[in-house]
């Protein structure tokens, strides 16, 4: 604030007693704050503006990527049932699929319906083969998910958008047809756990927990008669 | 449905971390599960009881408390160190405190189980690793050991040690220290004091009053002392012990100065007069007749002179200053028994037998006093006498009362009713068993001349019968042939026979002169033959008229001829030598060889000569 306009201030709202405000002190102000006023509104003016603009533009990428994700979950889904995972699947009593390893293990050992052994050893055994290269895999899932999305061109963002999440998704189903041969691997260990001698003199606790981890993949590999998932 | 798609996926790979999760957790409880096995079976490692008790023993004082104490920390430390343990796998394998292993009660009894032998092993290590540690300085003073028994001193000494150490002392340790440490000081000690006991017993030292030679010894025991402490090892030295001043060196004194004593004494010599034997024995002539009587009266006098010599002796031998007090000490210990044995002993050894050949000669003296016609020979048996006492077969019997018999009588009052010595007594026993003896000597010399005169005279009273002029002899005629052809030659070998030595005595002429009534008896029988066998022509004349046995009977009976016979023998180097010895005319012998004839037949032969020939027995 300049020396004058303070003064202007000082003499409307008082404090100064000597001196009265002047007219052109008050007009002089007024113009100030009116002039600060229409500054704001027409920036805001503006930035109201840009936002519609990106909410458009958005709500067109939405549009692409609600597509995009639909075909993602669709390889996705695609991708469990081709590891023979829905076979393991049981339906809840909220109609929701759950996944309950203890109903397929009983005495310790793995206990599958023959239709459910064979998706799922043909399963693990395609999945041990599509994330052998997995830079392959997540190129094929590109490409999957853009045909099957319908949208024709991406755009960069878009395009890098949908590998990010092609890598999240793959690493995902990876990680559940993982969790399932694990899951099943992990029922198998307590038999193990009760019958140490199986394991010689292992002294080191963690050489000893991943020798029962091995073993018990062993025993997976070996009842579903193909490879298991790293 | 990607809120679904999203739940599912978690479930599925929920699967993932519950693997790694499983196999973690299974993981630490295998190893659990071993440490517990290892700990059951083997319980805790070596050591921590040891430890425990070391690092605290003032807590594991006794042996019964510390097992109570130590069982609870063992079952303590156990939990702890599987507690540790546990915590140890769980950082290993990055499992939270979710995961817990539990120390059960099995666990706990089967340490229990083992607690015992642990216990005694650890406590046996720990109880050694303190002993070791031991050290005492401290050593109790040569008064102390004096003033108390073992007992109380041992006592003493262990609660002085066990004090001294910078931790309290096992139980075990205070038999320990008792045995080690304390023991092997109480016997340097001991060693020591009788040590120095003895050394007052040995150390030479000259002077001979009793509190000069205490002083004396006392210094050169403390010379001693202080010599064997730059010499010896610290822990033999000991100073001189009060006892050893107060109650050793007092006997040590004594015995040392009756020791002298004693060697003065077996150093007296005494002379025993003849003469004061005599005049004690005349004066008091009944104490004295027995050897033994007078043997003790003269052992007192001769004690009192030795003893009385060897304290002037030993008296001399001190210094003028300790005379005094010497005397004093030995006139105070003259009925010691040490002193009294050898006095005796000197007595006896030294002064009796010289005593013994004067009383001997005392007694001979006496003798010749009383009875001197024994003593120089001069005296003979009546003749009567001797012919009856010597023809009895119990002469020897008979001799030895001599003096009951009437006619020697009056010789053995000869004393007039004195006593006299038993040497004395014994000396004119054998006089006149002498005497007897050469009475017999004479008996049998004259029978022998008998005999030898026999033909002579035979010869004679023939010549007389067949002579024209002659008268024939009768009996009594050719008794007084035989008588003087006797008396004659006996006459002539009188003294020879009886003293052939010479020491005749001075009344030889006078004795056996006359021909004993056994001889003349004896002549007067040989008369009686000669007379028969004037008769009879002379054996070239006429055969020999064999003799019956009732005629040789009838002349052995007419013929009481005394005839004397010994029998010798003697054996050689081949073999034995029998004689018949009629005198000492060897009339039968007989010899036989050890190595083939018995020597029984050879005495067989001899008697038989002897009594077919000689005695003409049937």
């Amino acid at each position: 604030m300049t020396e004058s306009n303070r003064t202007a201030f000082e003499r409307i709202f008082g404090g100064r007693n000597d001196r009265r405000a002047t007219t052109d002190d008050l007009q002089g102000l007024l113009l100030q704050i009116v002039f600060a006023l229409l500054m704001i509104f027409i920036i805001a003016y503006f930035v109201f503006v840009a936002e519609t603009k990106k909410e458009r533009e958005e709500q067109v990428l939405d549009l692409n990527r609600q597509k995009l994700v639909l075909a993602l979950e669709k390889a996705v889904e695609d991708r469990r049932i081709k590891y023979g995972l829905n076979a393991l699947m049981t339906q809840g009593t909220d109609g929701r699929r759950v996944f309950d390893a203890d109903a397929h293990i009983s005495d310790g050992a793995l206990n599958l319906a023959p239709a459910a052994k064979t998706a799922f050893s043909s399963g693990s055994a395609a999945a041990a083969a599509d994330y052998k290269d997995e830079e392959s895999l997540r190129r094929s899932w590109y490409d999957e998910v853009v045909a099957s999305s319908g949208v024709e061109a991406l755009t960069d963002e878009e395009s890098a958008w949908l590998e990010r999440e092609i890598s999240e998704r793959v690493e995902s189903v990876r990680l559940d047809a993982r969790g399932v041969q694990r899951a099943l691997a992990a029922r198998l260990q307590a038999a193990l756990i009760a019958n140490p001698a199986i394991f010689g003199d292992v002294r080191d606790a963690n050489a000893l927990a991943e020798a029962i981890k091995l073993k018990s993949l062993e025993l997976i590999k070996d009842a579903i008669g193909s490879e298991v998932l790293p | 449905m990607i809120f679904a798609s999203l739940l599912l996926a978690f479930s599925l790979s929920a699967g993932n971390a519950e693997f790694d999760h499983v196999a973690t957790e299974g993981a630490a409880r295998i190893m659990m599960a071993r440490y517990a096995d290892q700990m059951r079976t083997t319980g805790l490692s070596a050591g921590i009881l040891k430890d425990a008790m070391l690092k605290n023993p003032g807590g594991f004082k006794a042996a019964a408390a510390a097992k109570d104490a130590c069982r609870e920390y063992y079952i303590a430390k156990a939990k702890e160190l599987f507690e540790h343990e546990a915590r140890e796998v769980r950082k290993r394998l990055s499992l939270d405190g979710s995961v817990v292993f539990e120390f059960t009660e099995n666990d706990e009894e089967a340490l229990l189980a083992l607690f015992p032998k642990v216990f005694e092993g650890e406590r046996k290590e720990a109880v050694s690793e303190q002993a070791k540690r031991i050290v005492a300085s401290t050593r109790p003073s040569e008064a102390e050991f004096d003033s108390k028994d073992d007992g109380a001193l041992r006592a003493a000494m262990v609660e002085r040690i066990a004090g001294e150490q910078s931790s309290p002392v096992f139980e075990e340790n205070i038999a320990y220290i008792s045995a080690n440490i304390v023991e092997p000081v109480i016997r340097s000690a001991r060693a020591e004091r009788k040590r120095q006991s003895e050394y007052l017993m040995r150390a030479k030292s000259d002077a001979l009053a009793p509190s000069k030679l205490s002083e004396d010894l006392k210094a050169r025991l403390e010379a001693n002392v202080d010599r064997r402490a730059k010499t010896e090892d610290v822990s033999e030295v000991w100073g001189v012990f009060p006892s050893v001043i107060s109650t050793s060196l007092p006997k040590a004194v004594e015995k040392r100065v009756l020791d002298r004593m004693e060697s003065f004494i077996s150093e007296v010599r005494l002379e025993v007069s003849v003469d004061a034997v005599a005049d004690a024995v005349q004066a008091d002539p009944a104490r004295h007749a027995t050897a033994r009587e007078s043997e003790k009266v003269f052992a007192g006098i001769f004690a009192s002179e030795v003893l009385s010599n060897s304290v002037a002796a030993i008296i001399a031998s001190a210094a003028e200053g300790e005379r005094e007090e010497l005397k004093e000490f030995l006139e105070g210990r003259m009925k010691d028994d040490r002193v009294s044995a050898a006095v005796a002993k000197l007595v006896r050894r030294e002064v009796m037998p010289k005593w013994k050949a004067a009383r001997q000669e005392v007694a001979e003296r006496m003798a010749k006093s009383v009875w001197p016609e024994l003593e120089d020979g001069t005296w003979a048996p009546p003749a009567d006498l001797a012919d009856e006492l010597l023809a009895r077969s119990d002469f020897a019997k008979v001799l030895k009362a001599w003096r009951e018999i009437g006619e020697l009588k009056p010789l053995a009052s000869a004393s007039g009713g004195k006593p006299v010595m038993e040497e004395a007594l014994v000396r004119a026993d054998n006089r006149v068993a002498l005497a007897f003896e050469l009475a017999r000597n004479a008996i049998a010399a004259q029978n022998r001349i008998v005999e030898s005169v026999h033909g002579a005279v035979l010869d004679s009273a023939r010549s007389k019968k067949e002579g024209f002029l002659s008268k024939t002899p009768v009996l009594n005629d050719i008794v007084q042939m035989l008588t003087e052809a006797t008396e004659t030659k006996w006459g002539e070998e009188r003294c020879k026979t009886l003293w052939p030595d010479g020491n005749e005595p001075k009344n030889s002429e006078e004795q056996h002169v006359s021909l004993y009534p056994s001889v003349r008896r004896k002549i007067e029988l040989v008369a009686r033959k000669i007379l028969e066998e004037m008769n009879i022509p002379k054996p070239e004349e006429q055969e020999p008229k064999p003799e019956t046995p009732e005629e040789s009977q009838e002349d052995s009976e007419t013929e009481e001829e005394l005839m004397e016979f010994t029998i010798s023998v003697t054996k050689t180097a081949s073999g034995v030598e029998v004689k018949l010895l009629k005198g000492k005319e060897a009339v039968v012998e007989r010899a036989v060889d050890s190595r083939f004839a018995p020597f029984d037949g050879a005495m067989r032969e001899v008697s038989k000569r002897l009594g077919k020939d000689f005695l003409k027995l049937p």
